[in-house]
């Protein structure tokens, strides 16, 4: 019974570590992120990017949509893509086997002739049954293949993309016009760069006409407030973090932009891949790192690309198990970077963080609730390490997602009004109070399907924005 | 033995990390003195946006009055000292703000008049102080409207700053002397470029770029005392503004180098002037075993031009290499009518061929029926 207790507490000593170390590694990143936007923001701030990329020597982009069953929104969202400032850019539908009518609106709007286009791709993918061009919008071209997934419909679009920058979106992503001269940019001032991530922001809530925010706003719906509270602190903050020591794992899938002959090299997305948008950047740092140690993969902290977030328990439940999966299966087929002298701190700090906080994370906080309580009930719980153990995981926790909100207010501003600031403050206070509690149930379950050999993809239904 | 080793252990952590109860005691306490700083924090954070809302307001105000009389003296001969009189220091970043937007949209009489605010007001020596400062912000501000406002008294010391370590720094200030034009510090940029870790060739030759087309008479002159890097950077110069001048020079580098890069920037250079002497050197280059060198110069003599080249294209079509296939088609679509009829010809004559396939596809592409004919 003495050897059960003094595991017991063993492990809630363990936990309340890993609380610490976790909460403390996220300051340390939003503190060293802050820097780095404030150092962006002015570069940027007269930065003319309009007028450098009439200077002829840019990179034309060609701008991949996968598209499964959006027959509701893709007239408008290929309309307000084709409105994006960019000297020279391909805009590439694909229609991945959708069984709604997505294909054929996109022929009668925007009067689509199928061309021929020869078998000898340079990626694998699904069979691709036609490729259509329009007459009158000549960078239109509309990939209709067989339903292989989101990385698979990538493939075929990366094979009919001619250009030598390539961004990847999602088909309901809400762009800033400006956005592909900003993601652009750093392909132009490094030649090492081999991919660029764009900020991702919560939608819900936000005034949208025809395809563009036009007024920043915040979602009635609790859970889209928490996701905002999230994705200021771990996406934001958290990757321009890594950013700093080379160390981007993930670059979101709904906007990112690659060297294609890099992407080729490496034989494209991973079909059947439950985490495309992680295991790839694995893929890319592992192979160029190696031939050239300078190789980046960076990321602009720009609010350039908006997305609709899920508000519903349900959704919301089945990407945070999709997202750890997919974490889970990225870190093992790429294990051996772990501890590897040829990835720099990336091998060293990042892939160990991830291992240790994003793979492990859940199963370690999930047991630790449990264990905690279970100690409580058992009363081997000083009062002392009860309290320390509530202000490392809730007070600590609660600090950190402020400090997200204050440092938010301190670069970018985006939320408008007053109020905003004080739901977003309020929000980051009541995050902790259940919703985070949920998400590593969540991720935990993740982790156990994932084991379980369970590794679909799912559906994601989207609710759409409302658009004026 | 053991247990002694522990003890000992024990005692030198205890002397750094207090143990037990106290420990925990130490940390529920910093935790709660950080809660109660964040918990400031955030009363600062709308303290601030207080004042952000009060400055904004002021800001509106100051502009609407200032932008009524800055359009009215746009285009106009007027001193531009009279819209500065009234205006306090702390308002020049309004001003500014204003100023750079107004830069990237206005043009002819319009921008002449924003340029003399910043050369013949006190806007001149509010960025001079920032140009002369230690901040990199202010720097790249100041270097920003020198540039834009074409001012030629600063050269100096925007060249002072374009050896910093900082390569925002030299990137802006370097840029600022291109727009200005100020051609003596053309290759003092390629130098010191040279010194910036990771800066890539994409943005050195944007900032040459920002020359006037002249600067490739300068290029010229030193082109051939200088660098394979030197060359490289010039020969694109030379392309982006399509001075032919620079045929000769360009040739003979074509003849001479053996440096891959150097070599693709001299075929480039030759298709886009159209430069017909390059013709007998695109074609010994033609079978390079090199496939980027062997497409670029199936995409320059494509440029060029001249049907008699189109049997030889058709050949190309037939080759290993998919890149080289597709030049060789577009080459031919490029030729015209028949180049055009030749690809009809070649996607009729093997259905099963990559040839036949890729000539298709150019067709298709550009909406030309196969049986046009």
């Amino acid at each position: 019974m003495n050897d059960l207790i003094k595991i017991m507490m063993m492990f809630n000593y363990i936990v309340l570590f890993y609380f610490l170390s976790l909460v403390t590694i996220y300051f340390t990143l939003n503190i060293i992120s802050f820097f780095r936007i404030l150092r962006y923001k002015n570069k940027i701030e007269f930065a003319d990017l309009e007028r450098i990329f009439k200077l002829k020597n840019y990179k034309p982009i060609s701008v991949i949509v996968p598209a499964y069953n959006e027959g509701n929104n893709i007239v408008e969202n290929v309309k307000s893509l084709l409105q994006l400032i960019y000297p020279q850019f391909q805009l590439v539908i694909v229609n991945d086997g959708s069984k709604d009518n997505t294909l054929q609106k996109l022929i009668d709007n925007f009067s689509l002739k199928q061309i021929s286009f020869p078998d000898l791709y340079k990626i694998k993918s699904e069979k691709i049954n036609a490729v259509y061009k329009s007459k009158e919008i000549r960078n239109l071209t509309v990939v209709d293949k067989v339903n292989g997934g989101k990385a698979d419909a990538i493939n075929a679009g990366i094979n009919v993309a001619k250009y030598p920058l390539i961004t990847v979106i999602d088909a309901d992503s809400l762009l800033e016009r400006d956005c592909l001269l900003k993601i652009a940019q750093p392909f132009i001032e490094n030649e090492n760069v081999v991919a660029v991530g764009g900020t991702i922001r919560i939608a819900n809530g936000c005034e949208v006409r025809k395809g563009h925010i036009i007024k920043v706003g915040l979602s009635k719906n609790w859970l889209a407030r928490f996701q905002v509270i999230e994705y200021l602190r771990a996406f934001l903050f958290g990757r321009t973090g890594f950013d700093a020591l080379n160390g981007i794992l993930i670059i979101s899938g709904a906007f990112s932009c690659f060297k294609r002959d890099a992407v080729v090299e490496i034989g494209g997305y991973r079909s059947g891949s439950i985490g495309e948008d992680m295991e790839i950047v694995m893929r890319l740092h592992k192979h160029f790192r190696k031939i050239n140690p300078d190789t980046k993969i960076t990321f602009i902290p720009d609010p350039i690309c908006w997305t609709e977030a899920p508000e519903s328990l349900k959704i919301l439940m089945r990407q945070r198990t999709r997202w750890q999966k997919g974490t889970i299966e990225s870190l093992l087929l790429h294990k051996e970077m772990l501890f590897n002298l040829n990835y720099g701190l990336l091998g060293f700090i990042v892939i160990p963080y991830y291992l240790i906080y994003e793979f492990l994370g859940p199963v370690i906080e999930f047991s630790g609730y449990i264990f905690f309580l279970l100690s409580l009930l058992l009363g081997i719980l000083s009062f002392e390490f009860t309290i320390a153990f509530l202000a490392a995981a809730m007070l600590y926790g609660i600090l950190l997602s402020i400090l997200s909100v204050i440092l938010e207010e301190l670069s970018f501003k985006k939320y408008p009004n007053v109020n905003h600031l004080l739901i977003l403050f309020l929000t980051a206070v009541l995050e902790n109070f259940g919703y985070r509690q949920l998400t590593t149930w969540w991720r935990f379950k993740g982790t156990i399907e994932f084991f379980l050999g369970q590794r679909s993809w799912g559906n994601m239904e989207k609710k759409g924005l409302s658009s004026k | 033995m053991i247990q002694t080793v522990i003890k000992n252990l024990q005692s030198i952590i205890g002397i750094i990390i207090p143990t037990g109860e106290k420990f925990l005691f130490i940390l529920t306490q910093v935790i709660v003195f950080l809660s109660i700083v964040s918990f400031l924090l955030v009363i600062v954070v709308l303290i601030l946006r207080l004042i952000d809302f009060l400055e904004q307001q002021r800001k509106n105000k100051f502009l609407a009055k200032w932008e009524k009389d800055f359009y009215e003296y746009l285009g106009s001969p007027d001193n531009p000292g009279k819209l500065l009189n009234g205006v306090k220091k702390s308002q020049y970043r309004f001003l500014l703000m204003v100023m750079r937007d107004l830069f990237s949209v206005l043009d002819g009489k319009d921008l002449e008049s924003l340029k003399r605010i910043v050369n013949e007001t006190s806007v001149y020596n509010f960025l001079l102080a920032d140009l002369k400062s230690r901040s990199t912000k202010r720097i790249i501000r100041a270097a920003y409207f020198f540039g834009a406002s074409d001012n030629k008294n600063v050269k100096a010391l925007l060249f002072g700053h374009i050896y910093s370590k900082k390569s925002d720094v030299f990137i802006f200030c370097a840029r600022a002397l291109a727009r200005i034009n100020a051609m003596e510090y053309a290759t003092a940029i390629l130098l010191a470029s040279r010194y910036q870790r990771n800066l890539s060739t994409d943005i050195l030759i944007s900032i040459l770029l920002e020359y006037k087309s002249d600067v490739c008479n300068y290029l010229l002159e030193r082109i051939r005392f200088e660098d394979d890097y030197y060359k490289q950077i010039s020969i694109q110069i030379f392309r982006f503004h399509g001075f032919r001048e620079a045929a000769d020079e360009v040739l003979k580098i074509f003849q001479s180098s053996s440096n891959k890069k150097l070599l693709i920037e001299c075929i480039k250079y030759a298709g886009s002037i159209e430069c017909i002497d390059a013709i007998p050197y695109l074609w010994e280059h033609f079978e390079h075993p090199d496939i980027v060198i062997k497409t670029a110069s199936i995409e320059a003599l494509a440029k060029i031009g001249g049907t008699e080249l189109a049997p030889v294209f058709v050949q190309r079509l037939y080759e290993e290499s998919y890149e080289v296939n597709i030049a060789a088609a577009e080459a031919l679509f490029a030729l015209g009518e028949k180049g055009i009829k030749l690809l009809q010809v070649v996607a009729k004559s093997n259905a099963d061929s990559k040839a036949s396939a890729i000539a298709k596809m150019v067709l298709s592409e550009n909406f030309i029926e196969i049986d046009d004919e």
